[in-house]
């Protein structure tokens, strides 16, 4: 047996070799297909009348660490006071909403729908890395030493640059400070002064907002499309809470419903009809054209 | 190996995206819908169309136009009709058409897709017009909502009047249930009360309560105005409740005593359900085996039992407060009943599945006699205003009231009949 698998070692290694070549572009294709050629063409929507909702809620992008502001830790912390009021706003959302949307972004990898039932309650994990911002900012004053000392580097550029004994004093003068500049004592006057001078982001207790913008897009998209349903459709009078129907329909690259199908009818004539005429009335959103979407109307 | 790669490959292509919308604040509207005559000349259609918008508009989740279209006008036609109307808002066409003498036929069309939805042919029973426009409707709201119409039912109340010696009296009559096309059906010069009709589609009786000599009477009376004595036992005999199978029989009666207890006649015999102190009225069946009525037998005060015929158990399902006049519902299985709340009789629902109770009306005006449509959708009961009474339709679904009597007459003690494949008229 083992001068058997001497001698056929190396086909061996060659069937090893052609399995992982065939892997490998099996892996190659879907990723090359998943990254340029996958337009996202089909979307499945779900509608449901909630009374509970508010829809005015404006959507937000919070990013988690500002870029173009000054990085002072009280800034810093002035931000975090801002947003943990709104985590509890969030949370009140969530609680109210018992349908709870999923506004999922366009996530190309397998993501099943039942997976994304599972994560309805995205809102409340979007606060929760709020709550950490404050255990991140504490590394973060020597990163504000070096801010601060922009203003001053900066300044001492600003004078000639042939003056190097200035330059000297203000190094020396920013090596002092740098010295004198402590963890436990720092920015706090600088930062008010250009927290006072930089607008601050306020965030609506109502807001919708998340740190990813991916997110924030699909969340304004999909409201559009819901503030176009919501003037459109208008349910029979007296038809029951539990109706339900799913009507899958193509727009075509102008914008106008060209095909319909009722996937799933709520048994009711007219609650069926009431929406698919909502569907044909609709003007629908510039990112739904050229694609085939499936809506469930619910109450 | 390949083909397992293949499989995972396009299993993923084909999971799609899921967004889901929540869309909240949308009103609920009436849908549209127009009736076309398909014979402008045929004024037997027209008045069918008449009586059909009517009834779709009456429970306010229709807003129905008629158009009269010409006789003989070829299919492409009428279908580019149609879909016209699609443009206009109105997603719903129903044709109406008269194929033969006896018979209507009737279309109901997506006006988007040019498709007809439902259609069928109606034999015309008996010779009233109103009742087949009435089962039409019955069968075009059923195709649309998938509930039982009501069109095809009546109502009963009665009617006060001073007789040329001044004295009061009371007449029955009976009416559409919009309270249109009212027929006296009962002329007496004694007064009567509490008409109730039977459970027999077939064989459509009212029994009424009449003041005689020497005792208040149950009387029965068909539709060519013949009158029977049903009970007349001493004292009080009134408001009578069928059984759903309608071989029971349950009434009040005081047979002497003083005070009313419940009578159940069921197989030949007469066995008194209630014994006690108090006064017991105003019983229904709720199922073949239980009844419900009012009794201030333990409080004093009337409330509303829940009582099995079989082993004589009472439960009591009111607490407390002045509370009369129960009417249950076989579709929604609820009890309709009057409590007293701030001194007003108002109206209130005992749901007996969740066992939950609900005030449906308020106002000034005392509501009295409720009484359920076939569908569960509707109560019609008698409003006092300004001294005087009317009949009055509350609908559930959208809260609102209509009267069916008109303000100038005194009318009071309701009651709704069942559907009828004959439509009953007074002969």
């Amino acid at each position: 047996m083992w001068l058997w698998q001497l001698k056929n070692i190396h086909k061996r290694h060659l069937l090893w070799l052609k399995f992982f070549s065939v892997c490998l572009f099996v892996h190659l294709t879907f990723l090359s297909w998943v990254f340029f050629i996958d337009h996202d063409t089909s979307h499945t929507i779900s509608v449901s009348l909630n009374k509970h909702m508010d829809y005015s809620a404006p959507i937000l992008f919070v990013p988690l660490k500002p870029s173009s502001f000054a990085k002072a830790s009280a800034d810093t912390t002035k931000q975090t006071t801002t947003v943990q009021p709104t985590i509890g706003a969030t949370k009140k959302f969530a609680a109210q909403s018992k349908p709870v949307p999923t506004v999922q972004p366009v996530k190309k990898t397998s993501t099943p729908a039942t997976t994304l039932t599972a994560t309805k309650p995205a809102p409340v994990k979007k606060a929760t890395p709020t709550p950490t911002v404050p255990a991140k900012t504490t590394p973060k004053p020597p990163v504000t030493k070096t801010i601060e000392n922009k203003p001053a580097i900066a300044s001492s550029c600003a004078k000639s640059s042939a003056d190097k004994p200035a330059k000297k004093e203000v190094a020396q003068k920013t090596e002092p400070e740098q010295q004198k500049i402590t963890p436990e004592k720092p920015v706090q006057p600088v930062a008010e002064t250009i927290n006072h001078t930089t607008p601050q982001q306020i965030i609506p207790e109502n807001a919708q907002f998340s740190d990813n913008y991916r997110e924030v897009e699909a969340m304004r998209r999909t409201a559009l499309l819901q503030k176009e349903l919501l003037n459109n459709w208008k349910p029979p009078v007296g038809m029951p809470a539990s109706a339900a129907c799913e009507i899958s329909f193509t727009v075509d690259k102008n914008g106008t419903v060209k095909t319909t199908t009722m996937v799933k009818s709520s048994g009711i004539v007219m609650y069926d009809l009431s929406a698919r005429h909502a569907l044909f009335a609709m003007k629908m959103p510039q990112w739904t054209h050229g694609k085939t979407l499936t809506i469930t109307f619910k109450q | 190996m390949k083909k397992i790669y293949a499989l995972l490959f396009f299993t993923v292509y084909a999971a799609a995206n899921t967004l889901e919308l929540t869309v909240s604040g949308a009103k609920n509207a009436q849908m549209p819908l127009t009736i076309m005559v398909l014979d402008e000349t045929n004024k037997e259609l027209n008045t069918i169309a008449d009586i059909i918008k009517n009834d779709l508009q009456f429970t306010d989740q229709f807003n129905a136009t008629k158009q009269l279209i010409a006789n003989n006008l070829p299919k492409k036609e009428l279908l580019k009709t149609i879909k016209n109307l699609c443009t206009t808002g109105t997603p719903l066409a129903l044709c109406l058409n008269t194929p033969s003498k006896n018979s209507i036929e009737w279309r109901l069309y997506d006006t988007m897709q040019g498709t007809m939805i439902e259609g069928k042919k109606y034999k015309k029973q008996g010779n009233v017009i109103r009742g087949w426009a009435h089962t039409l409707a019955d069968n075009v709201f059923k195709t649309l909502t998938g509930n039982e119409g009501f069109f095809s039912s009546r109502i009963t109340y009665c009617k006060e009047f001073h007789t040329k010696t001044g004295k009061l009296a009371r007449h029955i009559y009976i009416a559409d249930f919009d309270g249109s096309n009212p027929e006296l059906l009962v002329e007496n010069s004694t007064i009567t009360v509490a008409p109730r009709w039977n459970v027999d589609q077939k064989n459509p009786l009212i029994f009424y309560s009449e003041y005689a000599d020497t005792n208040v009477r149950l009387m029965s009376v068909d539709m060519k105005k013949k009158t029977t004595i049903a009970s007349d036992l001493d004292g009080i005999n009134m408001l009578p409740g069928f059984s759903p199978d309608g071989k029971s029989v349950v009434y009040c009666a005081s047979n002497g005593d003083g005070n009313c207890q419940l009578y159940h006649h069921t197989k030949g015999t007469l066995q008194s359900f209630t014994r006690n102190n108090g006064n017991n009225v105003a019983p229904i069946f709720i199922d073949n085996d239980h009844i419900c009525f009012c009794s201030d037998a333990q409080t004093g005060n009337p409330q509303i039992y829940i009582g099995n015929m079989k082993t004589g158990h009472v439960q009591r399902i009111t607490k407390g407060g002045y509370c009369t006049s129960p009417s249950f519902c076989h579709q929604n299985n609820t009890i309709a009943y009057h409590s007293k709340i701030n001194g007003v009789m108002q109206i209130c629902l005992y749901n007996c599945t969740t066992k939950t109770h609900t005030q449906i009306t308020n106002g000034n005006q005392n509501k009295h006699e409720a009484s359920w449509s076939p569908d569960g959708t509707h109560l019609v009961f008698a409003q006092e205003l300004a001294g005087n009474s009317r009949v009055a339709s509350l609908n559930l679904l959208t809260k609102t009231t209509k009267y069916l009597t008109p303000a100038d007459s005194r009318c009071n003690y309701p009651h709704w009949s069942p559907r009828y494949t004959h439509f009953p008229v007074v002969v």
